[in-house]
């Protein structure tokens, strides 16, 4: 069963990978602003990630 | 006792049939990849006689090398991986030339590209080595470095599913709809997918450490991970206002 961090990591990495697939998909459909937009939040989602792993080391990485 | 003395000719089936595994997964793993890879090549009208005869000879070093595994792994190593991978890009490249490539349909492209990885992983080390000769070996020479924790069993499940979610980035751009964007869609999917599996391999990490748990267990979330929260907001509201907005 995973712990609190590697359940919030979890979540994270859930979230980053549904807006990278719905944001590759509707680049793929000519929708740009929507699919960029979708990247970035993807891309902020795995910045959190990061840091919230950097956290549950303690801060050792 | 009866019961042992049963099991026993199972069991010399069993460790024989290991025994032999690294051989016979090289084996099917250089098979499939000849035969999704090279053998349209050697089949095909259009390609010249040099490169159906590099074609075929490309299965020679493919299937020799796996069954020198058990007798002299170096040589194995040369003979099917290095010889292989030669004369079978010598066998592309000579297709490319006669025009074969631009004929091949994407479903065989992306299955020929899983077979390649297939035949690296059945190459890796150590598994490449018989199971026989990996227990006899000494601590240490065959495995590396140790690792000095396992880690939970749902960790390997996060690195697969990470793997399994590059995979599907890498598969997506082809089905864009305007070939122009191609290029540029690949080079968007390549990144995704690199972002997945590394943060996939980073989240499998720390699921395997050890936490000293003092008091009430903490979340880890601090002002910088609240932060990039905030601009996850506000970036989603962007989207949702585009969403809507574009109806």
């Amino acid at each position: 069963m995973p712990d609190r961090v590697t359940g919030v990591l979890l979540l994270f990495y859930g979230v980053a990978t549904a807006a990278f697939a719905v944001g590759l998909y509707a680049l793929a459909r000519g929708v740009d602003l929507l699919g960029v937009l979708l990247l970035v939040f993807g891309g902020l989602a795995l910045r959190a990630l990061t840091q919230a792993a950097r956290l549950g080391d303690g801060g050792m990485r | 006792m009866p019961a042992e003395t049963a099991s026993k000719p199972s069991q010399q089936l069993a460790r024989r049939l290991r025994a032999r595994s690294a051989m016979l997964r090289c084996t099917l793993a250089a098979l499939a990849a000849w035969i999704i890879t090279l053998m349209p090549l050697a089949t095909s009208g259009r390609s010249s006689a040099l490169g159906r005869t590099l074609a075929v000879l490309s299965l020679g070093p493919g299937i020799a090398g796996a069954q020198l595994i058990a007798r002299n792994h170096r040589m194995a190593r040369h003979v099917g991986v290095t010889a292989f991978l030669a004369v079978s890009v010598a066998a592309w490249a000579w297709a490319s030339k006669d025009g074969v490539l631009a004929t091949l349909d994407i479903f065989r492209s992306m299955l020929g590209a899983l077979a390649w990885i297939v035949f690296a992983v059945a190459w890796s080390h150590p598994w490449s080595v018989g199971d026989e000769d990996l227990a006899r070996a000494p601590e240490g020479e065959t495995s590396g470095l140790k690792p000095r924790r396992r880690p939970p069993a749902y960790a390997v499940g996060v690195a697969v599913l990470g793997a399994a979610a590059a995979l599907s980035c890498l598969a997506a751009p082809w089905f864009v709809t305007e070939p122009s964007r191609g290029v540029l869609a690949h080079a968007v999917a390549t990144g995704c997918a690199v972002a997945l599996i590394t943060s996939a391999a980073t989240v499998a990490v720390t699921a395997g450490r050890e936490r000293k748990e003092e008091g009430k267990p903490r979340l880890p979330i601090d002002r910088r991970v609240v932060n990039t929260m905030l601009f996850m907001l506000l970036v989603g509201a962007m989207i949702l206002a585009v969403f809507f907005t574009s109806r």
